[in-house]
C-alpha cells in the first residue's frame, strides 16, 4: 500500500519501520500523520515514529497532491465516478477514502476540489476464514448450499468471511455471481478482483443492489448470488426474486444478534428467504463465530 | 577537377536548400499530427475514460513520426517511474518535439497544456483540449503560410548560391 503515496511519506512510513503491520494511513491535510495498527490510532513524526498530535508530522499540499496524482495515475477524470462515490480502488484491492470540498451541479455532487483528506484501507483477506462456517451452509454430498445471512455489529468480520464462503463455494463448482455495490467484496480494480472470490465467480462491480440481482439472474445464470449489507426495505423484493428463480443467496448485514434483525421492519419478509444465520463478533477478535442458526 | 569542385559546391549548398525547406513541411505535417493526438485523446478521455499512460501509448501506435515519439517518451517516463508527476514527464516529450523543430509559441502551448493535463475532470479537461486546438490550428496556419512562402525559395536559392559561389571561385 505504500507504493500509493507521495514519494515524502512513502519514505517516512518505511524509515519508521513500527514493526506492525499498517491497517490504515490517513493524511489530513495541515495535520498530523497519522496510521492505525492493531493496538489502535498513533501519529507518526517526521522520521516516522509514533509521537504526540503536536511533534506528528504535518501533511503538506505537496504530500496531498502528489499522492493524489499516483493513486489516479495522473488522470483524475478516469476515476470521477469512483471519486463521487467516495473512494478509489487500488490494486491489490485496497481502498482510498477521498474528501474535500463538494462541487454541486443540480443539487447532485459532481465532483471534489481541494482534497483535504486521504484515508487509505489495507484490503484484508483471511483465506480459510469460512473453514468453520462451511460445513454448516454447503450439503456438499447433495450438491446443495443454503441460503446465507451473516450478521454482527461493524469491524467483525463480516465481509471477509463472505468473501471466503464466495471463494469456497464458487470452487466446489457452483456458478456464484457477487453483486459487489460497493466493491467491497472482489475489490475489483479495472475489472480485475483484487481479493480471490473463486474461479467461476462473475463479479457485478458498483451495481445498485437491485439491478445487479436482476441482471445476474436474467444473463449470468447463477447458482447463488452473493451480496453485501441488506438493510433496505426494497431488498426483500430482490430476495424474493432470487428464491422466485431458485437462486440461493449469501448476504450480510448489521446487528448483534438475530433477535434484534427480526425487530427491524425491513426484516420482515428478507429473512424468509434464508435458511442460516451466521452471528459473529469481535468477542475473540474479529471472525468470532459466535453462533450459527437453522431457520 | 574543377569542374568537378563546382559541381561539388553546387550540390552541397542546393541539398542544404532542400534541408531546409523539408523543415518548413515538417513543421506543418508535425503540428497536423499533434492535431490528429489532441483529437484522438478528446476522445480517450471524453468517451473511453482511459487513462493518460494508457492513452499516450494507444495513440502513439496510430501515429508516426515524431509526435508518436513524443508519446511514447512521456508513456514510458509514466511507466519506469510511476512517481513523476505528469507534468514533468510531459516535458519529457516536449523535449523530443523541440529536437525535431516545432516552433517555440507551440512548445510554449504545449507546456501550458502539460500543467492541467490529468488533474481534473473529463468536461474540464475538454475545455482545455479545445483550447489547445485553437492555438495549433492557428500555428498550421502560420506554418503553412511560412511553408508556401519560403519552401520553394530554398529549394531554388541553395542551387543558386552554389552556383555564384563555384563562378566566384572558378
Amino acid at each position: 500500500m505504500h507504493r500509493f503515496l507521495a514519494p515524502n511519506l512513502r519514505t517516512l512510513i518505511q524509515n519508521g519501520n513500527l514493526g506492525l503491520e499498517l491497517e490504515e494511513i490517513r493524511l489530513r491535510l495541515a495535520r498530523p500523520l497519522m496510521v492505525k495498527h492493531q493496538e489502535g490510532f498513533i501519529f507518526l513524526n517526521a522520521i516516522g515514529q509514533p509521537c504526540q498530535a503536536e511533534q506528528g508530522y504535518y501533511v503538506t499540499q505537496d504530500d496531498i497532491q502528489r499522492t493524489v496524482q499516483i493513486i489516479t495515475r495522473n488522470s483524475w477524470y478516469a476515476f470521477e465516478d469512483e471519486i463521487r462515490s467516495g473512494y478509489l480502488t487500488l490494486p491489490g484491492g485496497h481502498r482510498v477514502g477521498i474528501g474535500g470540498r463538494a462541487v454541486l451541479e443540480n443539487g447532485k455532487l459532481k465532483t471534489v476540489k481541494y482534497i483535504s483528506s486521504l484515508n487509505f484501507r489495507m484490503a484484508k483477506e483471511i483465506i480459510g476464514a469460512a473453514d468453520a462456517v462451511l460445513p454448516h451452509i454447503a450439503a456438499l454430498h447433495q450438491r446443495e448450499v443454503y441460503s446465507t445471512l451473516i450478521v454482527s455489529p461493524p469491524g467483525c468480520g463480516k465481509t471477509t468471511l463472505l468473501r471466503d464462503i464466495t471463494r469456497q463455494v464458487a470452487n466446489l463448482g457452483f456458478q456464484v455471481v457477487v453483486v459487489d455495490e460497493r466493491s467491497e467484496i472482489g475489490s475489483c480494480c479495472e475489472g480485475i478482483p483484487q481479493l480471490d472470490v473463486g474461479k467461476q465467480t462473475d463479479i457485478l462491480d458498483g451495481y445498485p443492489k437491485a439491478v445487479g440481482i436482476s441482471h445476474a439472474v436474467r444473463a449470468l445464470g447463477p447458482e447463488v448470488v452473493v451480496t453485501d449489507e441488506i438493510g433496505h426495505p426494497n431488498d426483500a423484493l430482490s430476495l424474493a426474486e432470487l428464491a422466485r428463480c431458485g437462486v440461493k443467496v449469501f448476504a450480510t448485514c448489521h446487528g448483534s444478534s438475530l433477535a434484534q434483525i427480526k425487530a427491524k421492519s425491513w426484516a420482515v419478509d428478507s429473512l424468509k428467504v434464508f435458511e442460516v444465520i451466521v452471528i459473529l463478533s469481535r468477542r475473540l477478535g474479529p471472525g468470532t463465530i459466535e453462533s450459527v442458526l437453522r431457520v | 577537377m574543377r569542374v568537378g569542385g563546382a559541381l561539388l559546391i553546387v550540390f552541397s549548398c542546393g541539398f542544404i536548400g532542400l534541408i531546409v525547406a523539408k523543415s518548413y513541411s515538417d513543421r506543418v505535417q508535425n503540428i497536423k499530427a499533434l492535431l490528429t493526438f489532441v483529437q484522438m485523446l478528446e476522445t480517450e478521455i471524453g468517451y473511453s475514460r482511459t487513462s493518460l499512460p494508457e492513452a499516450f501509448e494507444r495513440i502513439a501506435r496510430q501515429l508516426q513520426g515524431p509526435v508518436s515519439v513524443f508519446l511514447q517518451t512521456v508513456s514510458h517516463r509514466l511507466e519506469v517511474e510511476p512517481d513523476l508527476a505528469m507534468q514533468d514527464a510531459w516535458l519529457f516529450g516536449v523535449y523530443v518535439l523541440e529536437e525535431n523543430g516545432l516552433p517555440i509559441a507551440v512548445l510554449e502551448d504545449l507546456i501550458t497544456f502539460g500543467d492541467v493535463l490529468g488533474v481534473s475532470d473529463a468536461d474540464d479537461q475538454k475545455k482545455h483540449l479545445n483550447l489547445l486546438r485553437v492555438r495549433l490550428t492557428q500555428a498550421s496556419e502560420t506554418a503553412e503560410a511560412e511553408h508556401r512562402k519560403n519552401a520553394r525559395m530554398w529549394q531554388y536559392l541553395g542551387f543558386c548560391a552554389g552556383t555564384l559561389i563555384a563562378l566566384l571561385l572558378f
